[in-house]
């Protein structure tokens, strides 16, 4: 069950940042021809830009899933190296919970950020309002915490699954 | 409290939690301890969207993940091959240039070792190079060409920097040939008893033919940019655009439906955690700045140092323990804002800093105990990463030479702006 859900939050980065990436070249190289033609519409490079800010968050959300985040990862080999793979999972399991917390307050401090340009943010370009545009990092935030909250579950339940089959 | 969770999120850093938690985590402490509502933390992360090249970053590294995924490899490989195979040590600096021009559109994320490592390492041994210096060369090779347009790490450095982008680029070349060429010295030096091939115009005729889509790609970039036709953002999204009709229609070699989805996952995964790196270290550099923590160590660094030249050997000190412990991208994210204004004040060209900057990391990539193209090479080749730790020693060193020359001629980075 876990591991669906999971899948399905992987299905959606993927996707979404396959969309995100096709709407990101599409709409740069319409600018160019537009530039070229003497036409241009104002909205297309913050667009742009704010769709490399969704195709960082469902990268970061991959990156997560994959457990291919970057990292100094010293410890972790050493243990490895070293044989030992029952501390190399307390302390994976540990950094990972630790992760989480990190991400619960910056999901949190966005939050509020969002909250604030809800109230005292204006309509930027295309109709959007500013709050929709910021709302980005909160939900990103909110979507790799998931990924790390499975994380943490399927670890959790592969290491059981090894002690029940030993 | 403050000594204890600065100490807590440290060890979590070495324990092995993402560069992006430990950012993040060091940022919220900061903004918290000045009594700063940690909303602005959103706020500096939200800044990041106003960077008008930010759009570089992915459709650069999307366009070389896609040739590298593709049969461009082969095909460039064999083209070098033709050209310069007939020269003595050509396999080698065959091998150079390829891995070069590969690292340079991939962003030096190992991708150059994984696509090519397996081409040029048979093509090594078969001309009779040895284990250890063909073994050696790949893992060097693997992060040459981070000085050459439109590496990645430049990019970053330019948007942390807000340094010009199009003119780090010409920054760069001078520099990244130096580095080709004294490698390839090594290659000759080395190359004594091995065989050399003719030279094959036909040969050179099917391999130019071979490669006749991707001939316009360095066109598109250096010439677009440098032709003032286009800007680097609008070269991103047409190398990607081209490399895409490329692979897909051109050459037909990679599938939209099937192989499409795959490589952009894994593209943008690379991307992914490096932007989050970007907006969540932005937070803490951005804090450390208004702190005015970099004058205060400039103050400190000044009482002791007041030479430009002994500064910039201790700099290069400094550059390559950050190079041997961290990856390329957390350190241009987390040092350069320290260290570009003590090093403007010491009147090093912000430029030329740029290139000192990229040739430590590059270094760092072969730098053990954690350089990160040891590991790559050892998993590709399957060989004791002890091993590997050797056989990059020769390059190491020669790539220390390389530094110094750079260090203390800064004419080789900025010929193209006098």
């Amino acid at each position: 069950m876990i591991k669906k859900v999971d899948s399905f939050f992987e299905a959606i980065s993927k996707w979404g940042v396959l969309i995100t990436v096709i709407l990101m070249l599409g709409l740069s190289l319409s600018s160019i021809i537009l530039r070229w033609t003497g036409y241009s519409f104002h909205w297309i490079d913050p667009l742009v830009r704010h769709l490399v800010l969704i195709a960082a968050f469902f990268g970061g959300s991959l990156a997560t899933g994959m457990k291919q985040n970057i990292k100094i990862d010293l410890m972790s080999r050493y243990l490895e190296n070293k044989k030992l793979p029952k501390l190399k999972y307390y302390l994976d399991q540990s950094v990972t919970f630790f992760s989480l917390v990190i991400v619960g307050f910056m999901a949190k401090a966005s939050w509020n950020f969002y909250k604030d340009e809800l109230e005292y943010g204006k309509k930027v370009f295309f109709g959007i309002h500013s709050s929709s545009l910021v709302a980005i990092i909160p939900v990103g935030f909110i979507l790799i915490a998931i990924r790390l909250l499975f994380r943490l579950a399927l670890d959790l339940k592969d290491e059981k699954d090894l002690k029940e089959g030993n | 409290m403050q000594l204890i969770f600065t100490s807590l999120i440290g060890i979590f850093a070495i324990f092995g939690a993402p560069i992006f938690v430990v950012m993040s985590g060091f940022s919220l402490l900061a903004f918290y301890s000045a009594e700063i509502d940690i909303s602005a933390v959103g706020i500096e992360i939200y800044k990041i969207a106003a960077s008008p090249t930010l759009l570089t970053i992915p459709l650069f590294t999307f366009a070389g993940y896609l040739m590298a995924e593709s049969k461009s490899p082969t095909r460039l490989l064999r083209l070098a091959n033709a050209l310069l195979g007939w020269l003595p040590g050509g396999v080698a600096i065959v091998s150079l240039v390829i891995c070069a021009f590969f690292t340079a559109f991939t962003g030096a994320s190992g991708v150059t070792i994984i696509a090519l490592g397996g081409l040029i390492y048979p093509m090594l041994l078969k001309e009779k190079y040895g284990e250890n210096f063909s073994l050696g060369l790949i893992t060097t090779s693997g992060s040459l060409g981070l000085l050459f347009p439109p590496s990645l790490p430049i990019i970053l450095y330019g948007i942390i920097a807000k340094v010009d982008i199009d003119q780090l680029f010409l920054a760069g070349i001078v520099p990244g040939l130096l580095l080709i060429f004294i490698l390839s010295g090594y290659s000759l030096y080395k190359t004594n008893q091995v065989t050399t091939q003719k030279f094959d115009l036909s040969e050179l005729k099917t391999a130019l033919y071979e490669a006749r889509y991707e001939l316009p790609l360095p066109f598109i970039v250096i010439g677009g940019i440098y032709g003032g036709f286009i800007t680097p953002t609008e070269a991103s999204s047409m190398s990607a655009a081209y490399v895409l009709l490329m692979v897909c229609y051109l050459y037909g070699e990679l599938s939209l439906t099937k192989d499409i989805p795959r490589i952009t996952k894994d593209c943008m995964s690379l991307v992914g955690a490096v932007l989050l790196i970007l907006c969540c270290a932005m937070a803490l550099t951005n804090y450390l700045v208004n702190e005015e923590i970099p004058m205060k160590i400039l103050e400190g660094i000044k009482s002791v140092v007041s030479n430009k030249y002994v500064f910039l050997l201790l700099l290069n000190l400094f550059l390559l323990a950050v190079g041997a412990m961290m990856d390329i991208f957390s350190a241009i994210i987390v040092v350069v804002p320290l260290i570009l204004p003590i090093a403007t004040d010491f009147g090093v060209d912000p430029i030329h800093l740029a290139i000192i900057f990229l040739t430590n990391l590059e270094i760092g990539y072969i730098t053990p105990p954690v350089g990160i193209n040891l590991f790559i090479s050892s998993f590709r080749f399957k060989k004791p990463v002890i091993q590997i730790y050797k056989v990059t020693i020769p390059y190491l060193f020669l790539l220390l030479f390389a530094l110094m020359i750079i260090t203390y001629i800064p004419e080789l980075s900025l010929l193209w702006q006098s």
